[in-house]
């Protein structure tokens, strides 16, 4: 249409069940409207998204040969989309529409009638005479490149990698430790089935490891990310390991004979590694790596120990970090979690007597790779008689962690039966609420407690050992109100397991700034939408799964992470992707070259072209925030469907009415 | 078929309670998801059956029983530091007091004290003439606009003989260290801390504007004080107008004096010593070393932690008004925390505080142990050291 063919408006006013209608007045903003310029019709439905609002659109757009549309009703976040299409099917160009919101910025704001009457009829006037200078704007898409990034290598990046992989994608899988697992490969039991966790995870980590459509970069991490969806260059670094794992036979004879004994960071301290080794003895790639830090050889050049017994030769110290460059088509950030500490921990003993350990530490002691090939000693190797199981520890707390971590509660009766079954001690739950929703995680407790273990309704206030008592003696003294009788406890145990909550891992701020997310209060990234889109963000192509978005259990995991690789598979199976219309343009003529847009652009969408002198603009990374139209000192750059008078029209609509 | 079953009893919720607390600045009520931590964590678990979890569940749905609790509290305030939703615990007691006080439901020793303030300017009821007495014999001087710092000496420092001797030791720390300072006398009247805690505002409301209104006309800058309970309101309850003054406790002003090798403690003071935090210099206003500092510069002294210190201090029993309530033997917070000193074998309990030391001295008398251990205010002992005794 020319820009000065004759508009013919028509305006659709929504009532939103009553969610508008019982404050505003629909009829006066009908009427309002139907006697502005270039209004040829005005018509109010109960719900105008529905598929007869949306009919009554399209009957009307043919009927008066309307070519301008105004809806008044919820936010357009919520809706713009859907009556775009209808513009699209009436053959319409899109952008010929405009959204009035009388609902979020109008009727559910204010009680006052009147006043929210007035506005609505203020917003709907601004719409009508912007919507009169809208002008038809190209739909563009862009190629989708076939290649995913996964980051992270727990279980909940692995299965994205695999359905991915299967689904005959190619994949990169980067991880920060020298084994993909995670934290499900340093338990022992899962529940509330008590199934194996090795069990059921080494297999899917094996399919990772041997998958031809996975490439596995582990001791790697992500250090840049440019571009947009559908194109996404990443760099990748990778530390040396100063072992070639293509030579490397995993005989194990470096680890044998290395000198040094470091605590292990896979057994949360209780265990001691050299410095040549693996994660854990089932780890993918189970091939050794150099850790720089501690080895004799790369700190004093002394020692050189391993490389005498690698038989393959594959010990190299010359080994020395490496950059990779990749092209994606989306990312999916699988970065978990990682056990909280917080400063709480002290009062309740630890760090400062044995036998207090924290809920990693004891899935550790637990575990039948671990420490203590999986049995429940204390410190001094003796049984213990007697356990307490503390919850909340640093979650559902204002000083610390004030969401709850979802987890613990199940963790803790597993940690309850695992002790009984190994022990027979005397277990006490010291628990707030117990949170068992889901899948046969009631029936689970419910088993708990029929093992005999005491649940005791309190927050432990402290641990001490100082006794009262003979009883006392020795003993761990456990002190907490049992809420549900009233009575002030001291409960004598050997050995105090403190249910740590879940806090985001290290490294968010920095995948934060990569990838263009943002995080909430508690550190977790933030979803699209928190219940229609938990697994997207507000960046396109980049997919959150797993803990990285806050606490989750295993098959809430898994089950993110599948719909992440379904949201890549997707923007593959199209091929293509629509992008915004709405970008900025520079005119060329008007453009003086004096650079200013470049640095404010938050997208690095505009570059200077040396031979022209002028700035140029790459649509396809501009979002059309229009921070470059704001900038600019000659007018060239301007943002489209934003630009001046549109906007000035619509501040006249809203003032004069 | 309602009331044919009239042999069972059941408590209806009576919800104006709960409205009147929350109306009464105690809107913190709704935020407890009763996990009772506060229980587990009060000094009183060791001696009585008192428990606030449960008070606050009482007064949540307005059941009976929660009055005979409402003046035990003495606002120690380890309840609060350790509350998982950081409920001002403290201030719940006060709303429910001042809900109390409305309906003259007071112990009688409160309501002597309360009187005391309102007409003599202390808890006491000594003559407010007489206020600065003690002070005729001391290099004390008045103080004037211009004078840099005002002694602030708490009412317990003015009037108890006992307690007297630490505001001569402190004047001469000060004269000694030749700061400008000067006394109100008989122009000062009590911080109200007391009326404070004891949800008495009206009467907090007017003592502190009397204050207030002084401390304007003599264009008061600087306020040193000998009692947490005067600092804590002065720093965080008084509601001046215009600019608050600085308060600062006198623990830090010596412990700056020291490290300045402007006080020089030299003289041996051979003495196992340890160091009663009280709960309104600690945890209510943070300050921790400045008094451990002072006792490390005093040569002789071995200073000994208890079990509970710092953050983790046992109150005297003195807060909240617990000074003032008669309380029988058995049930004294007072005489397990002298037992805690003597068992963590020292011979001398240092406090800031001229309510501890008050507390703390009658339980050892009480507990006739006079002959193990003794009660030094923080004056007392930095001044043995920087002077000799004349004997």
């Amino acid at each position: 249409m020319a820009r000065n063919e004759e508009s013919r408006v028509g305006v659709f006013v929504c009532h939103c069940g009553v969610n508008i209608s019982s404050v505003v007045n629909i009829d006066k903003v009908v009427q309002a409207a139907s006697q502005q310029e270039g209004v040829v019709v005005a018509k109010d439905y109960k719900f105008m998204c529905s598929t007869p609002g949306q009919e009554m659109i399209l009957a009307d757009i043919k009927e008066h040969k309307l070519n301008r549309i105004i809806v008044a009703a919820c936010s357009p976040r919520l809706h713009e989309e859907t009556f775009k299409k209808v513009l699209f099917t009436a053959g319409l160009n899109p952008y010929f529409f405009q959204m009035a919101n009388i609902r979020e910025q109008d009727a559910w704001v204010t009680e006052d009638k009147e006043l929210a009457t007035g506005k609505a009829i203020s917003l709907v006037t601004g719409a009508i005479r912007r919507v009169r200078l809208h002008e038809s704007l190209p739909t563009r898409e862009v190629d989708i490149k076939p290649g995913v990034l996964v980051i992270g290598g727990g279980i909940t990046g692995i299965e994205a990698a695999l359905q991915i992989a299967d689904a005959g994608h190619k994949v990169v899988l980067v991880e920060r430790e020298p084994s993909i697992g995670g934290h499900m490969a340093q338990f022992d039991k899962t529940f509330p089935t008590l199934d194996c966790s090795a069990c059921i995870l080494t297999p899917k980590m094996n399919s990772v490891g041997t998958h031809p459509n996975i490439n596995l970069m582990t001791s790697s991490e992500v250090t840049d990310v440019s571009g947009y969806i559908g194109n996404y260059d990443v760099t990748v670094k990778t530390k040396a390991r100063f072992v070639n794992h293509d030579l490397c036979t995993s005989c194990g004879d470096c680890m044998e004979k290395c000198p040094v004994k470091v605590p292990s960071e896979f057994d949360e301290g209780l265990e001691k590694r050299g410095a040549i080794y693996t994660l854990f003895p089932q780890g993918v790639p189970n091939k050794p790596v150099i850790d720089a830090e501690n080895c004799l050889m790369l700190i004093k050049e002394k020692c050189g120990l391993c490389e005498k017994v690698c038989e393959p030769g594959a010990i190299d110290f010359k080994d020395r970090e490496k950059e990779t460059s990749i092209t994606v088509g989306s990312i999916i950030t699988a970065t978990g979690y990682k056990f909280a500490k917080p400063s709480i921990l002290r009062d309740y003993g630890y760090g400062i007597f044995d036998n207090v350990l924290t809920a990693p530490e004891f899935e550790r002691l637990n575990n039948s790779a671990g420490p203590t090939v999986g049995e429940i000693l204390l410190k001094d190797g003796g049984k213990p008689q007697s356990v307490a199981i503390l919850h909340c520890i640093g979650s559902r707390d204002k000083n610390f962690n004030e969401y709850c971590s979802k987890v613990c509660c199940m963790y803790s009766l597993k940690f309850s039966h695992l002790v009984k079954e190994k022990t027979g001690a005397e277990v006490f739950e010291f628990y707030i609420d117990i949170r068992a929703a889901g899948k046969s995680y009631e029936e689970f407790y419910d088993r708990i407690r029929e093992e005999d273990v005491h649940f005791i309704r309190g927050k432990v206030g402290s641990v001490t050992n100082i006794p009262l008592n003979d009883e006392e003696k020795g003993k761990l003294v456990v002190i907490a109100e049992n809420t549900l009788a009233g009575k002030r406890l001291r409960v004598p145990v050997d050995m105090v397991i403190l249910s740590t909550g879940l806090e985001c891992s290290d490294g968010v701020t920095d995948m934060t700034r990569m990838l263009k997310l943002s995080i909430d209060k508690d550190g977790f990234f933030i979803e699209k939408h928190p219940k229609l889109a938990p697994t997207e963000t507000a960046t396109d192509g980049i997919y959150i799964a797993g803990c990285c978005s806050g606490p989750k259990d295993i098959p809430e995991s898994v089950a993110s992470a599948q719909a992440t690789a379904a949201m890549a598979l997707k923007l593959i199976s199209k091929g293509k992707v629509e992008v915004e219309a709405t970008t900025s343009w520079i005119n060329e003529e008007l453009c003086a070259g004096c650079k200013l847009c470049i640095g404010v652009c938050p997208y690095n969408a505009i570059e200077y072209d040396e031979e022209k002198g002028i700035s140029i603009l790459n649509e396809v990374l501009c979002k059309g925030c229009g921070t470059c139209a704001a900038t600019c000192p000659n007018g060239a750059a301007m943002a489209r469907h934003f630009n001046d008078q549109q906007i000035l029209n619509e501040i006249e609509g809203v003032l004069l009415s | 078929m309602p009331g044919t079953i009239e042999l069972i009893k059941y408590t209806s919720p009576m919800l104006e309670i709960a409205q009147a607390v929350v109306e009464a600045k105690g809107e913190e009520l709704k935020k407890c998801y009763q996990c009772g931590t506060c229980t587990a964590v009060c000094p009183w678990g060791n001696l009585i059956d008192f428990n606030p979890r449960q008070f606050i569940e009482e007064i949540r749905l307005g059941f009976e029983g929660f009055e005979e609790n409402s003046w035990k509290c003495v606002n120690c305030r380890l309840c609060q530091d350790k509350c998982p939703n950081q409920i001002d615990i403290p201030q719940l007691f006060q709303s429910v007091r001042s809900i109390l006080l409305a309906w003259q439901s007071c112990p009688s020793e409160l309501n002597f004290a309360l009187a005391g303030i309102r007409s003599q300017g202390n808890p006491w009821q000594e003559d407010k003439e007489k206020r600065g007495e003690w002070a005729k014999d001391v290099a004390l001087p008045e103080f004037t606009p211009g004078t840099e710092y005002l002694f602030f000496n708490c009412c317990a420092n003015d009037y108890d003989t006992r307690n007297q001797a630490i505001a001569e030791a402190a004047v001469e720390i000060l004269n000694t260290a030749g700061l400008n300072f000067g006394y109100l006398g008989n122009k000062a009247t009590c911080c109200g801390d007391m009326a404070y805690t004891a949800g008495e505002n009206e009467i907090f409301q007017s003592t502190s504007a009397k204050n207030m209104q002084t401390f304007t006309e003599l264009q008061v800058e600087k306020i040193l004080t000998l009692s947490p309970h005067c600092l804590n309101a002065f720093k965080n309850r008084y509601e001046f107008e215009k600019n608050r003054p600085t308060s600062t406790h006198l623990v830090e002003t010596y412990s700056e004096l020291v490290k300045n090798e402007i006080l020089k403690p030299q003289f041996e003071v051979n003495a196992k010593v340890t160091y009663h935090d009280p709960c309104y210099l600690g945890r209510y206003n943070g300050i921790f070393d400045a008094p451990r500092d002072i006792l490390q510069a005093i040569p002789g002294v071995e200073l000994i932690e208890m079990n509970h210190n710092r953050e983790h201090s046992f109150c005297c029993g003195g807060g909240g008004g617990g000074a003032w309530l008669d309380t029988v033997k058995g049930e004294r917070l007072g005489d397990l925390r002298v037992l805690e000193a003597v068992e963590a074998s020292a011979e001398v309990i240092v406090t800031a505080c001229p309510y501890c030391v008050q507390m703390l001295e009658a339980s050892i008398v009480g507990l006739g142990i006079e002959d193990k251990i003794k009660v030094m205010e923080i004056s007392e002992i930095l001044l043995s050291s920087l002077k000799q005794e004349e004997k």
